[in-house]
């Protein structure tokens, strides 16, 4: 047992507190963890147990595992084979804290049986006191559970499957009032627990045909602040898949590329069964009504917004939702809005249908069915199904200014006050409205609310967590707080900048936190020669600019003159594979992918390079010679470019001829280089040339090579640009908060562009207007050797950190933090308030090296590494 | 000084005792890790052929050996026979229950003849198609891959000789994958402790594909023994080859694989191989750590078999693992499973072809679904009208577990399989059921486990079954050094 709080501050409390050596806990397979009050609950899959972690140990000491009757072990709690999923009963007090019961259910991997665990930390309490198996020869496929508002009653709701069909049960288990004013239990009440399994119902509620339940929620009941509660809340949250979807809604014809088909069902469990309300969709295609799988459903507290009192002192809240010093305003009811991670599997993991949606249950819309009872797709969408939209991204963070008369105050907006505009204000807490202003549903930014990392590649979503009301420190030292502040884990660290694997979002409008302390800028630009000196070369790029949210780095941008194409760069002559010296040059297979993407134009050059790794000085131009007129030509062996034998000349007397002639080098001398004059090559080079189509070659330093351009003509310009219509693809991940409330058509699909031109204009020092070259004229000649990959290089940064939890091994000192799997929050006070910092926690399992690691979203940095206040329990 | 001088008369002693030789022994498994099925002649009612590679993996014995075994012919020890795929064990015939737990059937009726020399450290085992021909390769030095002949005669039972030789010492005729690793050789090409062997299928038009790949975990140096200059190769014989230098062993003696056998595929160990369907134009090679932190991981690699050029899916940018065990796919090659470890997981991958000819496909991570610990071989067990499952051993668990594709997750866990449940060989005859047949290197038995995959079979539930374990379990030769001891404990 082992756990190590990485605060410097604190690891000298730590040496001094430790009583006696932690014995090890042996943990092995943390897949599922759940916080009940001040204890964390922790899988151990592989010996078929749960540990937990003392989140409120004794003043001066450090979190540790709770021990067993023999303090020289930690506790084992014995559940079903290889736990992989736990659960608590759960209700939201009224100012959005999550308030749980007395009980811990566990499921095993494909096992049939639940078992109930008390939580309470008592000397009778942790321990399994029983399992649950309705069905022996069925697997018990996802649970939820859920606290009544008086705290009396746990509800544990889980699913069956035998094969064709899932049953849902439903549990009933007594449960104990306590004070809620703190998260942990006074020793003194542990004699009103049960030390055995109590009188319990359960029974069956329906059955679901042919479909595999994958998740579940049960709603909270809603209770405002010092009011009393709504009614109990029955309702659940289903999510499944269908065993047999009807298989033409797969065809891409069908306007989709789902293979796997969802339902997600809102239901109300009634003797009869369960009665069903309209059902949600989470598809990042708003128009239909069909939902993608979910692997993963949870939901929220009251979105609750503490407004002081502008002469108060201090403000103080009370369990009830009570308020001195302030008011309260509730944004949005427990339990309104539905998280869900899509299923990765259902789509082929394509980037528009990954990631966390969020569906909102008190709004509805007639969305368009494609699937039809006899199993075809309708195309053109005729039937209208009333259904839970899911909720647009991010695109209201704004909110207008009220004035005491409730009315908007308005502001010029133009035409020297003949326009007037609602003046508004930055508000991360305001729900973003379902529909655009013209009241139509859109698909805004393809429709993925939240995608991770820079550019989304990072593999699978393992788990999110929910904070209502949260506190999340913003890089300027100031806590922000969120109305719901998520949480997010991931598998891999795709090209994230800072590397990391959990991500900050604003679960309330619905985006990504930006934690970029600039806007767009291009800081830096200059001519420069391939020695990477700077160059006097007049001209170069122009009308530079870089859309936020789209480039998924900050970055620096060659723009050059015989260029590198595509990379293509010591392409080895190995395995005695084409003929150099007759211009046969072979090709690796990833050179031969970007070949046949059209990377490689007509009269790009062949420069060969020998075994010290220098170019040859003479450079000889790719053939179109295959048949449908590109450069891949069939030879045994494969497919190869075919040069021609003699180089290219270093001024250009015109276009090249059809049969690949012209421009033909001759030297001083007469003599006509050829490719037998170069130094025996071992490698070629693959440059641009003047006489492509494309001469000059974009890369940037961290996204690679981007593309190519064309020279301007005289006396006109040529654009580059680079987005969601280019290969390399840039696809908008982010939305700007200067692009909020806008219609994602509107937005541009662009995320770098630039111009080159023929002639540039400026005003010289004098204030004179110059007319000069826009391009330095030797950068559009022929093969010069000496200028070879020279030309111009700007640097802009991106404007976009996204908010995000780097930690790693190395930053740690721990080994195995590799993969993070499940999140669990803990929350200690009634409400979060700025002076309760750190402590609040977020607790991260990494089943690779079975290490627990947490932090605060108060004080950790999120848009750099740091090991303060982490900490790590193995 | 007397004491002294006692001990030095006793070490001389000791000195000079020559050691005996222990071989192998053919009445029980020892440390069985591959393990490779041969189905009767008579699907409808005979059991097979099972040849299990016993690894010798604490050098006991002076080498390793393979197993045959006549399935039909193993017994309980109280005289019971292993029933059909499907079917329950006979109940013991003195009236008793066996109580729901695996019978054990100790003897597996093997004679001097059932078993054939190998080195030690034996890897996965591989049969043909046709039943005709079985490979496995060993780990430890010589780096040797044994072919042994496996035909059927007409006497039935199960046959086993070595291909080149024809006796029962494969060490005599083995392969040699790493000659140039020797001391003072140039050190590549070279495959150092080769581990599995792929069988091609049948080329898409149904010709027949001669080709037989084979996957190696240590990297060779060059120049030998430096450890510089680190690379792993993929190593591709063929049958024809084969047969020829099986003509001329008697006059030319081994077969030596020629240099051009050998492709580089990079940095860092393969361990399984697969042949892409339908077009069967790739290979994907599983691979365990890369070994050095720059270079591209090695969970995944594609290799055109065409020219033998290797890309990089690079799947650990999505999935921070760093060590990959074996891999299945689906029949329409659309669905890759790849067992990783650390953590455990079974990785399940889209494969999107792409539309320009001879490029390599996309893997899309779209599942990770926990596993056990020690996740080692995967096995593939199509269903009607169902996605398949996929079966993964779990070593360090003891475990197996299937996954369902419906489900997205675990559906069943057959727990307690053994000692280091290792490889799995499936018979599989229809659609109602499977059996599986997995070798608990730990143990030194066989885990019998019967897999219901039709609603014929099970009503459409999931509910695989240890139905019996084969072969006597090891811990006695540990504990006695008795090579004929027997295991009482249950």
């Amino acid at each position: 047992m082992k756990t190590r709080l990485l605060s410097l501050l604190v690891v000298g409390l730590l040496a001094c507190a430790q009583s006696g050596t932690a014995p090890p806990t042996r943990l092995s397979g943390t897949n599922s963890s759940a916080v009940s009050g001040s204890l964390l609950f922790v899988t151990s899959t592989r010996s078929n147990e749960l540990r937990v972690l003392d989140l409120e140990p004794r003043s001066g000491l450090a979190r540790d595992f709770v021990r067993a009757p023999n303090p020289l072990v930690p506790l084992s709690i014995t559940t079903v084979p290889a736990p992989v999923e736990i659960s608590t009963p759960t209700r939201y007090a009224p100012l959005g804290q999550a308030l749980q019961g007395d009980w811990i259910f566990a499921r095993g991997a494909g096992g049939p049986s639940v078992s109930v665990i008390g939580a309470m930390n008592c000397p009778q309490q942790l321990k399994e006191f029983g399992r649950i198996t309705p069905r022996p020869d069925s697997v018990v496929t996802a649970l939820t559970s859920r606290l009544t508002v008086d705290d009396l009653q746990a509800q544990l709701y889980f699913t069956t499957f035998d094969g064709t069909d899932s049953t849902l049960w439903e549990m009933i288990l007594p449960n104990q009032p306590r004070d809620r004013s703190v998260t942990s239990l006074d020793p003194r009440h542990c004699n009103v627990y049960p030390g055995q399994m109590p009188l319990y119902v359960l029974q069956p509620l329906d059955v679901i045909r042919e479909e595999v339940v994958t998740a579940m929620v049960a709603l909270p009941t809603v209770v405002h602040p010092a009011e009393a509660p709504d009614p109990e809340e029955r309702r659940l949250v289903i999510a499944s898949r269908l065993l047999h979807p009807p298989a033409s809604f797969t065809d891409p014809d069908a306007g989709t590329a789902m293979s796997e088909v969802g339902r997600i069902r809102v239901v109300t469990p009634q003797p009869t069964g369960l009665e069903s309300s309209y059902e949600a969709v989470f598809n990042s295609n708003t128009t239909v009504a069909e939902s993608y799988p979910v692997k993963r459903l949870l939901t929220h507290g009251n979105v609750v917004k503490l407004i002081a009192f502008g002469d108060a002192g201090t403000v103080n809240v009370d369990v009830d939702g009570g308020v001195t010093g302030g008011v309260t305003d509730v944004v949005m009811d427990a339990g309104t809005r539905i998280f869900g991670i899509l299923d990765e599997a259902s789509c082929n993991g394509r980037i528009d249908c990954v990631g966390v949606l969020a569906v909102d249950l008190d709004r509805t819309r007639a969305l368009a069915a494609r699937l039809l009872a006899d199993g075809g797709v309708d195309l053109d969408a005729g039937t209208q199904l009333l259904r839970f939209p899911v909720a647009i991204d991010g695109f209201d963070d704004r909110r207008d200014l009220i004035d005491d008369g409730g009315v908007p105050v308005l502001v010029d907006g133009g035409n020297n006050g003949a326009t007037l505009v609602p003046f508004q204000v930055a508000d991360t807490w305001y729900r973003s409205p379902a529909t655009f202003p013209d009241g139509g549903p859109r698909d805004a930014n393809r429709m993925l609310p939240i995608r991770f990392a820079n550019n989304g590649s990072v593999g699978i979503i393992q788990d999110i967590t929910i904070q209502a009301n949260g506190l999340a420190l913003y890089f300027t030292g100031i806590q922000f707080q969120y109305g719901l502040l998520g949480f997010v884990s991931v598998t891999g660290v795709g090209n994230s900048i800072p590397v990391a694997q959990i991500f900050a979002f604003d679960a309330m409008t619905l985006r990504q936190i930006n934690f970029a302390p600039n806007t767009v800028t291009v800081d830096q630009f200059k001519p420069i020669l391939n020695n990477g000196a700077t160059a006097t070369f007049r001209g170069g790029p122009q009308n530079i600019q870089i859309a936020q949210g789209i480039w998924p780095n900050t970055d620096g941008v060659f723009v050059l003159y015989e260029g590198i194409v595509a990379g293509i760069a010591g392409e080895p002559l190995d395995a005695g594979l084409g003929d150099p010296n007759a211009g046969t040059w072979p090709l690796s297979i990833n050179s031969r992918v970007l070949a046949e993407q059209g990377f490689i134009e007509p009269y790009d050059l062949v420069v060969p390079v020998d075994y010290t790794g220098t170019e040859c000085a003479y450079a000889f131009p790719v053939l179109p010679l295959a048949a449908d007129g590109g450069v891949l030509v069939a030879r045994p062996g494969g497919l190869f470019l075919q040069t021609r034998t003699v180089a290219l000349t270093d001024t250009l007397e015109g276009p090249m001829l059809p049969d690949g002639g012209g421009n033909v080098l001759v030297l001083s001398d007469g003599t006509i280089p050829s490719i037998v004059n170069c130094p025996p090559p071992v490698a070629y080079n693959l440059r641009s040339s003047s006489v492509t189509a494309h001469p000059l070659t974009v890369t940037g330093q961290v996204s690679g090579y981007l593309g190519r351009m064309a020279l301007p003509p005289p006396n006109g310009l040529t654009n580059f640009d680079a987005g969601a219509n280019t290969i390399p693809q840039f696809i908008r991940f982010w939305r700007p908060d200067a692009d909020a409330g806008a219609d994602a058509t509107f937005l541009t699909s662009t995320g770098l562009a630039f111009t080159m031109q023929d002639k540039i204009q400026y005003f010289d020092e004098n204030g004179q207007l110059v007319t000069d070259a826009g391009i330095e004229p030797v950068l559009t000649q022929g093969d010069q050797p000496s200028l070879r990959g020279s030309g111009y290089f700007f640097h802009f940064l991106n404007a976009y950190t996204p908010a995000s939890v780097p930690i790693s091994s190395a930053s740690l000192g721990v080994a195995g933090i590799s993969i993070p799997g499940a999140l669990a929050l803990y929350q200690r006070n009634i409400y979060p308030l700025p002076e309760n910092l750190g402590q609040d926690r977020v607790f991260v399992l990494y089943p690779g090296g079975n290490v627990i690691v947490d932090f605060s979203p108060t004080t950790v940095s999120y848009a750099a590494t740091t090991t303060s206040d982490f900490g790590v329990h193995f | 000084m007397r004491l002294t001088l006692a001990s030095l008369l006793f070490l001389a002693v000791a000195c000079n005792k020559d050691l005996l030789p222990r071989p192998p022994v053919e009445s029980r498994l020892y440390y069985p890790s591959g393990v490779a099925f041969v189905p009767p002649a008579d699907l409808d009612g005979g059991l097979g052929r099972l040849y299990v590679a016993n690894s010798d993996f604490d050098r006991r014995f002076d080498v390793g050996w393979v197993t045959a075994v006549d399935l039909s012919q193993v017994r309980s020890p109280d005289g019971r026979t292993l029933p059909l795929p499907g079917q329950a064990v006979a109940p013991p015939p003195d009236g008793g229950s066996d109580q729901g737990r695996p019978v054990q059937f100790t003897n597996i009726a093997t004679t001097p003849a059932s078993i054939v020399n190998i080195s030690p450290f034996a890897g996965l085992a591989t049969v043909d198609d046709a039943g005709t021909r079985l490979f496995v390769p060993s780990r430890a030095e010589g780096d040797e891959l044994a072919v042994m002949d496996i035909t059927l005669g007409v006497d039935g039972g199960a046959p086993i000789r070595c291909f080149f030789s024809g006796g029962s010492d494969c060490t005599v005729d083995a392969i040699q994958l790493a000659q140039a690793q020797d001391p003072g050789q140039i050190g590549v090409p070279a495959a150092p402790q080769p581990y599995s062997v792929t069988l091609a299928p049948p080329l898409p038009d149904g010709g027949p594909d001669d080709r037989i790949y084979v996957t190696h975990l240590r990297p060779a140096s060059s120049p030998a023994q430096s450890i510089t200059n680190l690379e792993n190769f993929l190593v591709t014989l063929r049958q024809g080859d084969l047969d020829q230098a099986r003509a001329a062993w008697a006059t030319d003696g081994g077969y030596i694989v020629p240099d051009s056998a050998f492709s580089s595929i990079g940095h860092g160990a393969s361990n399984s191989i697969i042949v892409a369907p339908i077009q069967r134009d790739f290979l994907y090679v599983s691979g365990r750590a890369k070994l050095i932190s720059s270079d591209l991981d090695v969970l995944l690699r594609v290799v055109d078999r065409q020219s033998n050029l290797v890309a990089y899916p690079q799947l650990q940018l999505v999935y921070a693992s760093l060590d990959a065990r074996a891999l299945q796919i689906r029949p329409d090659g659309r669905r890759l499973y790849l067992a990783a470890d650390d953590p455990a997981t079974l990785l399940v991958l889209d494969v999107t072809s792409s539309n320009l000819e001879d490029l390599p496909p996309v893997f899309t991570l779209v599942r990770a679904v926990p596993l056990p610990e020690g996740p080692n071989d995967v096995q593939l067990l199509t269903r009607p009208n169902r996605a398949p499952l996929v079966v993964v051993s779990c070593s360090v668990d003891g475990s197996l577990a299937f996954y369902d594709d419906d489900l997205g997750q675990i559906a069943a866990l057959v727990p307690g399989v053994g000692a280091v449940p290792f490889a799995i060989a499936v018979d599989r005859r229809g659609d109602d059921f499977a059996r599986l047949y997995v070798s608990n290197f730990g143990d030194g038995r066989i885990a019998v486990v019967d897999v219901p995959l039709s609603v014929d079979a099970a009503g459409g539930r999931l509910s695989p079954r240890i139905v019996a374990h084969v072969g006597m379990k090891q811990y006695c030769v540990l504990a006695t050094d008795d090579r004929n001891c027997v295991d009482t404990t249950p």
